[in-house]
């Protein structure tokens, strides 16, 4: 399965949704389209490669050389790459550099959590503020062992943290829900995510009841603020915009179906008059 | 008179006002208009009421489809209409992902009102690089296979391929209702 689209369409923190839902495998690469006229909020690569694993971030680079582990170990002066190629035949195929490294105790897990925040926690939600670029999954992608420390992150989880940094949101403007929309939970009870203190006080409110307009009011927040909070929510699987519903309707008669049961016999008929025009 | 009312719904562009005018069998009563916003860019007429088309099968017995506007500023509509049908369609093009995002806010919009039965119809499936059918169930927000509608494959200008659709919706809608006149039967 190959994927491909732009980020002007199918936004970064979307792509990530569908891939842990999905729990694909296989490696998202995204190619940014610079904008000549405009400076880059930090220095972008050519290419950004991210490899999911069962639905989880296991590993992140920017070239396919398949050294960028040992390119981090060797910037720290912890393990030396020739080192490193002495020990890797020492260990099954198939298991990743990290625990293979850590298995043999040249490196220990406290090196692990620093080398995968380095290549994964801190460099991709940066990648968020990216404006355009071309993207591209692909499932047939095999994972790169050398690249991996053996720990994975929740891309709704790095999805929290890049659109928390995000600075410029005039790309995802035309994605926000409607400020005269209100906002369904999704899921039952607490949202399995690390939320921060005002997506909290914005979750509080996402009954159904109140539209994101009134829970700005409510939680003394700007209405894109309260917006930008909404999407953040969507977009991590926990709630849902239910557009055109500024107030619940009080009058139950109004919310009634004006509709009858059909009976069997017109089911029948009409069935199989349909299936005559199947041919 | 004894009338079905299905409504067909989707992102502007899915092939709605297509599919009911190829199996209706009066002239389709539509509002298109010319666009003259982005749906522009798509095609140059868009529907800004609803379309009606019929197929009247007895002396006495008819199946009324409604085709929603695609743009969300007609959403009024789509409560107007909704609110009376037996069941209801999802027209999604699987060429289209940057059109799954309305596809999920047209969904949410009717299931919080309505919980008729429905199914999900995949247009333009031929079409290079379009995507798969389960990728497609979870960009619209259905991950697990258990717990999702059916979801069908549709050739809009094929009037065998749309009266399919309708039959697996009519299946679908059945079946509901048997399992409700089960669920009642149950409690006596």
């Amino acid at each position: 399965m190959k994927i491909t689209g732009y980020l002007s369409e199918f936004s970064m923190a979307e792509i990530f949704r569908f891939l842990e839902q999905g729990h694909k495998t296989g490696c998202l690469s995204i190619k940014p389209v610079e904008d000549p006229n405009e400076i880059p909020a930090f220095p972008l690569a050519d290419e950004y490669y991210i490899f999911f694993n069962h639905g989880n971030i296991a590993a992140a680079t920017t070239t396919l050389d398949h050294q960028g582990l040992q390119r981090l170990l060797e910037k720290r002066g912890w393990l030396r790459s020739t080192t490193v190629k002495k020990i890797l035949p020492l260990c099954p195929v198939n298991i990743s550099m990290g625990l293979c490294l850590k298995s043999q105790g040249a490196i220990d897990a406290e090196h692990l959590q620093l080398l995968f925040k380095q290549q994964v926690l801190s460099p991709i939600p940066q990648l968020f503020s990216i404006k355009e670029g071309l993207f591209k999954f692909d499932d047939q992608h095999p994972l790169p062992h050398w690249e991996m420390t053996g720990l994975s992150a929740s891309p709704m989880e790095i999805t929290l943290a890049g659109l928390r940094l995000l600075r410029d949101w005039v790309p995802l403007m035309d994605k926000l829900p409607l400020s005269t929309s209100t906002i369904v939970s999704t899921v039952q009870g607490k949202p399995p995510y690390h939320l921060n203190a005002v997506e909290w006080q914005v979750w509080e409110h996402i009954n159904g009841d109140l539209s994101i307009a009134n829970i700005a009011k409510v939680t003394n927040l700007p209405v894109l603020e309260a917006q930008k909070i909404c999407f953040r929510l969507m977009v991590i699987g926990v709630a849902e915009e239910v557009a055109g519903i500024s107030e619940p309707s009080t009058n139950k008669t109004e919310q009634e179906p004006e509709k009858t049961e059909l009976s069997q016999s017109f089911l029948d008929g009409l069935l199989n008059f349909l299936k005559s025009k199947k041919g | 008179m004894e009338i079905m009312r299905i409504v067909v719904t989707g992102p502007v562009g899915a092939g709605k006002s297509t599919f009911i005018r190829t199996i209706s069998e009066i002239e389709v009563v539509d509002t298109d208009r010319k666009a003259t916003d982005e749906t522009a860019d798509l095609k140059a007429q868009t529907t800004v009421a609803m379309d009606f088309g019929r197929l009247q099968f007895g002396p006495n017995v008819a199946l009324h489809l409604y085709g929603t506007p695609g743009q969300e500023r007609f959403d009024f509509m789509w409560d107007i209409l909704i609110r009376k049908a037996h069941a209801f369609i999802l027209l999604v093009g699987s060429h289209r992902p940057q059109d799954f995002r309305a596809a999920r806010r047209i969904l949410a919009f009717m299931r919080y009102r309505t919980k008729i039965p429905m199914l999900i119809a995949l247009s333009h499936s031929d079409i290079p690089n379009s995507w798969a059918e389960e990728d497609i169930a979870i960009a619209l927000g259905y991950p697990s296979p258990h717990n999702r509608p059916p979801i069908v494959r549709v050739n809009a200008l094929d009037q065998s391929s749309v009266a399919s659709t309708i039959v697996a919706l009519i299946e679908t809608y059945a079946q509901e209702q048997a399992k409700q006149l089960n669920s009642i039967g149950g409690k006596l």
